[in-house]
């Protein structure tokens, strides 16, 4: 009988120490603010469907932080950032909102990972009061919701409206067909393209889907063969345009193959080697190869804190969101609360970190930081730049 | 024997004193896991009921939840009834089509059911982004705030109060459940079909009650997670929920409702206190999975009677269960 | 005039015959590598009654080991290929006395748990080691197009139904006329007659798991060169075990024609719906296949023991 008394105190104890509330959080001005630290929080996937993302950027954003904090911080406060894993699902990913938020008291979240995750916790946030700053999805609907959320680059759906007026007023095709995942991911600009195509009174002769993890796409490419598209838009990430490329190719079928900027990275290349010569993509900041100081510096930190990640723009993605996030804590000095910071990020304007490309704040109904993009072509094995930035028009799915 | 029955019930107090008391002394993310835990008890519940009592393998549960989930958002997004009854017409509903499944699969054992029920999830899954005019398809679908007469439960503190509530009533259901003739036929049904249907049970009607009974806990469930959570995905119905499930009640020990509880907390707890080893969490978690298998055989609660009766005597040896399946 | 245009204008086959052909013969490849993960699943079920889940990892980690061979330590194409199914083979082994030796006298679930708590580890010791990021694995086999007549393929294709069939026929040999076959099939047979009549059970069982991983791991060298590496890879046990039941679990051959035929069913409705109903038309099929026939097309109606 003591025994089994002992070990139900020791149990009642561990459960009180492990869940109770920390009796050491230290009281501060704003949440998440201290004296000498700013927490940062961010949910991201790091083992689910789209780990690759969350892991670098994660890696993208703590190699700004690292740098920044070994000389001080910025206004003598370093930077903290947490991360939790929330596999690409809401409901893990609201238990994390609720952790970064209630438990660790975060200053803002940033970067979260996914657009049904990010949308989960969209009300939870704005309810705390604690800021979504440049959620790592590229939906159109942060820009419009509010002053609680705040995007950073060009959406999908911005970017295939570009893609349309290139293909209709550029290349004067007509013929042109939609290849998109069935998913949030390939849906936002699918729809907004349907809609762009619509202003020239035009439609997708083919509509083709794909499930993400899709392996063959024989019977895609021959419905698209079918249709005798002359361009398809590709709403997939890497994997998919190199395959389908392929089979199309093997079909003895040629169309221009054009995309918004995931199909943008080396990988595309290496995986689909001659059959995606020719492809054009579109870029929404400089890739992680281009010249310039900005960039020299996120090759050096990224040499020095992960070692091991190759560049990319995926962690380049969150690494220009860590370098845009500084710059606004710069901006609004050592009084720092969640509403100087938002304000802060209001006055951005017209300001290039060192590579080219300008962050400007849209404007209150169009809360993004830079609605620029240029298209890029496959040539001879390399993404090869086409055009300049260009300013893109009012993007939107309906 | 008493020492035993009036430990047990020392300990079941205790605990429901301090689940009770929990939320009052700890921070809101520690009442949202509370509350989704009970949201797991009850799944495990149902999926035990119909898999650890009447042996009839499932992994269509992420199906059944799914249905109670989405039913309850859409009747409360388009025809704004309250939310306790959209939940119940959700876990209803879910029932009736638990039924139904039942009968194809009266047939099937084993791995055949395993893989019928595994194909329905996915048809389910399916479902859910083919019909997006309902359910907002892979865009996600937000869930209105409950409320029950007046009363908003939109504080995770009572939504945790709530669910406790039910998922107690839950539990005594399935006890009486299960002591009863009900459960008993459904014993004897998992250990030996033949012999059940010499001794006079119908196993038609109780193969379908079974899955009836067990979709309707997991459709309540499902009903409740919806406005627990607030936002659902189809993405997060598949094969993996069900694998989860499944993971449960194996973990927790089969046809055991001490099981189910165990089960559904090493599921969500343990994560939760892994959450800061970032990549490493999968990792550990699967080794901790594959050990506490290896040294629990029987699942967490089969460990407990064994050692409940080896150290203080209380109970009887426990029955080892058989194969299920074929 | 190409050849296919060719063979339309002989013989008048509409096109629409050619496109289906086509589908038909890489929904064949694909196939083929599903019954070479459902051929590992049922070699493992029928010796144990196990039902391992971690095959699709076996396929997975296979692909990773031939990569790290190939890439990081630059062998030869041919020596990376047999390493690969070797250390699949180890890989096999070490699961089994690991995970599922200690529990052999548990009830099935409990090993099954134990084998998804093994595909969680592998999954994520990848995800670690290698990243989420997907990788190309080159291949011997030139993914450029074949014309014949009116079918449509690449020599990928070819190799990968080439290295199946090869593969199959080894082990139906195998199982016939070795010793070490015949004891295997006895012990599925009969685990009690097989031991008195002096075979050793733990060492059929350790064989088994090697044979089964060493399976996955051809599978893993033939399907990832197509579909490219991730950690994620092992989903395609799932779609084999599909096919596996569809065949019949029971019986080696209805695994190999049950997977065979789940790929080409894959790619005929992918042709005709989309995405989505494509892939849930498999699992309706499957569904309505067991309904009629509770045992798969061409298992043995289970006789229950009493």
């Amino acid at each position: 009988m003591k025994r089994f008394r002992r070990g139900w105190v020791v149990l009642a104890a561990f459960l009180v120490l492990t869940l109770a509330r920390s009796p050491w959080a230290v009281r501060a001005a704003e949440v998440g603010v201290t004296d000498k630290e700013i927490v940062v929080g961010a949910g991201v996937d790091l083992t689910g469907a789209v780990a690759n993302w969350g892991v670098n950027i994660k890696a993208g954003m703590e190699a700004v932080f690292n740098r920044v904090n070994e000389v001080g911080g910025v206004h003598g406060r370093k930077i903290r950032l947490i991360t939790y894993d929330h596999v690409y699902q809401p409901p893990k990913a609201v238990a994390n909102a609720k952790r970064l938020v209630e438990r660790d008291k975060v200053f803002i979240m940033m970067g979260h990972l996914g657009t049904p995750t990010t949308k989960a916790i969209m009300g939870y946030l704005e309810e705390h009061k604690v800021p979504n700053v440049f959620p790592a999805t590229l939906a159109s609907l942060w820009a419009t919701s509010g002053k609680w959320h705040v995007g950073d680059v060009a959406t999908y759906a911005d970017q295939t409206w570009l893609i349309i007026d290139y293909l209709v007023k550029e290349r004067s095709l007509t013929k042109i067909a939609s290849f998109y995942q069935d998913d949030e991911y390939g849906l936002d600009g699918h729809l907004a393209g349907k809609a762009r195509l619509k202003h020239f009174g035009l439609e997708y002769v083919a509509e083709v889907d794909y499930k993400r993890a899709d392996i063959d796409f024989s019977s895609q490419a021959a419905k698209l063969k079918e249709s005798g598209a002359e361009a398809v838009i590709l709403q997939a990430v890497y994997r998919e345009p190199p395959r389908l490329a392929e089979q199309c190719h093997g079909m003895g079928y040629n169309p221009l193959f054009i995309g918004p900027s995931p199909i943008v990275l080396d990988k595309t290349i290496e995986l689909g080697g001659k059959h995606v010569e020719g492809v054009i993509g579109v870029e929404v900041w400089p890739p992680p190869t281009d010249p310039g100081p900005f960039l020299d510096q996120y090759r050096a930190d990224m040499q020095k804190y992960s070692p091991n990640l190759p560049l990319d723009m995926t962690n380049l993605y969150g690494y220009q969101k860590a370098a845009l996030f500084v710059e606004a804590l710069q901006r609004t000095g050592r009084d720092l609360t969640r509403e100087s910071l938002l304000q802060a990020i209001t006055t951005i304007k017209d300001w290039d970190p060192g590579w080219g490309l300008r962050y400007s704040y849209g404007g209150d109904d169009r809360r993004v930081m830079s609605r620029a993009a240029r298209l890029v072509v496959v040539k001879d094995g390399k993404w090869t730049k086409m055009t300049d930035w260009m300013e893109l028009e009012e993007g939107g799915r309906r | 024997m008493k020492t035993g029955a009036s430990l047990q019930a020392l300990l079941i107090v205790a605990t429901g004193i301090a689940l009770l008391v929990l939320p009052n002394v700890v921070d809101n993310y520690v009442i949202y896991i509370g509350a989704r835990l009970f949201v797991y008890i009850l799944v495990a519940l149902g999926l035990n009921l119909l898999t650890g009592y009447a042996g009839q393998v499932s992994l269509g549960h992420a199906a059944f939840y799914a249905i109670g989930a989405y039913t309850a958002a859409v009747l409360a997004e388009s025809l704004h009834w309250p939310f306790m009854i959209c939940v119940l017409a959700a876990a209803l509903f879910t029932a009736l089509v638990g039924y139904v499944l039942g009968l194809p699969c009266l047939r099937l054992s084993g791995l055949y059911l395993a893989m019928a029920t595994l194909g329905f999830t996915l048809i389910v899954q399916e479902m859910l982004l083919q019909l997006a005019v309902i359910t907002h398809g892979s865009e996600g679908m937000s869930v209105p705030t409950p409320t029950i007469l007046g009363i908003t439960f939109d504080s995770d503190y009572r939504k945790y109060y709530l669910l406790l509530g039910v998922t107690i009533v839950m539990l005594i259901v399935a006890r009486n459940l299960v002591r009863g003739r009900t459960g008993r036929a459904f014993l004897a049904i998992r250990d030996n079909e033949r012999a059940a249907e010499a001794m006079g049970v119908n196993l038609a009607q109780y193969k379908t009650i079974a899955f009836a009974i067990s979709a309707l806990y997991t459709g309540l469930a499902g009903g409740l997670s919806a406005f627990l959570v607030g936002f659902l995905d189809p993405q997060e119905f598949g094969f993996f929920l069900s694998i989860q499930f499944i993971t449960i009640i194996i973990l927790g020990g089969l046809a055991s409702l001490l099981g189910s509880v165990l089960g559904a907390s090493f599921l969500i707890i343990l994560p939760e206190l892994l959450a800061g080893l970032d990549v490493w969490q999968a990792l550990v978690y699967g080794v901790i999975m594959v050990l506490t298998i290896l040294f629990m055989p029987f699942g967490l609660s089969g460990a407990i009677r064994r050692y409940a009766y080896r150290w203080f005597g209380i109970g009887v040896e426990p029955i080892i269960p058989r194969r299920l399946g074929h | 005039m190409d050849g296919a245009s060719r063979a339309t204008a002989m013989w008048g086959a509409p096109p629409m015959v050619e496109i289906l052909a086509s589908q038909v013969v890489s929904g064949l490849a694909t196939g083929c590598v599903y019954a070479l993960v459902a051929l590992g699943f049922v070699l493992i079920f029928k010796a144990t009654d196990v039902v391992n889940f971690a095959q699709g990892e076996f396929v997975m980690a296979s692909g990773f080991i031939s990569y790290t061979l190939l890439i990081w330590y630059g062998l030869p194409y041919w020596l990376v290929f047999f390493l690969t199914i070797l250390l699949s083979g180890v890989m096999g082994v070490v699961l089994e006395r690991v995970v599922v030796r200690p529990i052999m006298s548990a009830p099935i679930f409990s090993i099954v748990i134990a084998t998804i708590g093994a595909s969680t580890v592998m999954r994520s010791t990848a995800g670690i080691v290698y990243g989420y990021d997907v990788l190309p694995l080159p291949t011997i086999f030139s993914k450029d197009p074949i014309r014949l007549g009116i079918l449509n393929f690449t020599r990928m294709d070819v190799g990968v139904i080439g290295c199946s069939i090869v593969i199959m026929l080894a082990l139906y040999l195998f199982f016939k006329w070795t010793k070490t076959g015949m004891a295997m099939r006895a012990t599925a047979q009969s685990q009690t007659a097989a031991q008195l009549m002096g075979v050793s059970v733990r060492h059929i069982f350790s064989l088994t798991w090697a044979i089964s991983a060493g399976i996955g791991g051809i599978a893993g060298v033939l399907i990832a060169p197509v579909i490219y590496l991730d950690p994620n890879l092992g989903i395609i046990g799932v779609k084999a075990f599909a096919g596996a039941i569809l065949g019949g679990f029971g019986s080696i051959p209805g695994a190999i024609i049950g997977g065979m035929l789940l790929g080409i069913l894959e790619n005929l409705s992918g042709y005709f719906f989309n995405a989505g109903i494509k892939q849930v038309s498999t699992y309706i099929l499957l569904i309505l296949v067991l309904i009629v026939r509770p045992s798969g097309l061409f298992g043995a109606v289970a006789m229950k023991r009493v």
